[in-house]
């Protein structure tokens, strides 16, 4: 998928975490492998939490960790993660079953894919979907079919 | 440079900053976080759909929170623990604090108690 931010080696699924932070930790790992951020940036995304609260959990069971470009955006990216047992970061949005890990570079250039993310949320219990796919090809596939 | 290849005609991700002739009045909602960058952008995309299907009185313009410095606008909108902060009590604008930000209900709900407030202002 050459247009595509997503890659298979982006998608961790049925993962284990004893914490959020541990969570967002694991979640963000492709993103530092591929050096998309720092890891200030990783870290940057738990403190926002802790100073902010879990206001990056968006709708029940999913999150979307992410701090600020200047925290260490080196490269727009994005990676996802699904926890085999969920967990919760204190949000009424609890317990959480979807990460997704966002780099944005500026406040503009990753408007398309936050439009196509959008589309993908609205779908029908989308999250516990996300949340049982076995394969990184599933659950690329499940975005893919939320698209119409 | 989405998911997936460039799509035609999504008018939805467009910024809508630069509020259009009308005739009736037109209230103005900063939707905004602390990094601007990831939650009140997709909060801010269902906002807009949101007013556009319900032909809503409203204009909107995205950022981060730095955007209320000066503002003059009519209300804050924002996910709602960042909502319910202290920062944002007692302000000379609305704050409305969304709890699910898919939830089209929520979010029309909140938007129509807001436009009541207003009218009574």
């Amino acid at each position: 998928m050459q247009t595509t931010l997503l890659t298979k080696e982006n998608i961790l699924l049925q993962q284990e975490s004893t914490s959020w932070q541990e969570a967002i930790k694991k979640a963000a790992q492709p993103l530092l492998r591929n050096g998309n951020v720092t890891k200030q940036y990783v870290e940057a995304m738990i403190q926002s939490v802790l100073d902010a609260g879990p206001y990056i959990v968006l709708m029940p069971g999913f999150a979307l960790a992410h701090a600020r470009s200047e925290d260490g955006v080196c490269r727009l990216g994005l990676s996802a993660m699904t926890l085999n047992t969920p967990i919760s970061f204190g949000s009424p949005n609890d317990p959480v079953k979807v990460i997704f890990c966002l780099a944005a570079i500026d406040p503009t250039s990753h408007l398309e894919l936050m439009g196509e993310l959008a589309e993908v949320l609205a779908r029908d219990s989308i999250i516990d979907r996300l949340a049982n796919v076995a394969t990184p090809e599933a659950f690329i596939q499940l975005l893919e079919e939320t698209r119409s | 440079m989405g998911f997936f290849q460039k799509k035609k005609n999504d008018a939805s991700i467009q910024s809508d900053a630069k509020p259009k002739a009308s005739i009736g009045k037109k209230y103005l909602i900063a939707v905004a976080c602390r990094a601007g960058m990831g939650s009140s952008t997709l909060l801010h995309i269902k906002v807009k759909s949101v007013i556009e299907e319900n032909g809503y009185p409203i204009e909107t313009i995205h950022g981060n929170l730095d955007v209320l410095i000066g503002f003059t606008g009519d209300a804050f909108m924002s996910m709602a623990d960042i909502a319910a902060e202290p920062d944002f009590q007692n302000k000379p604008y609305e704050v409305i604090g969304i709890q699910n930000i898919m939830s089209k209900e929520e979010i029309q709900g909140k938007l129509e108690t807001f436009l009541e407030t207003m009218q009574t202002k």
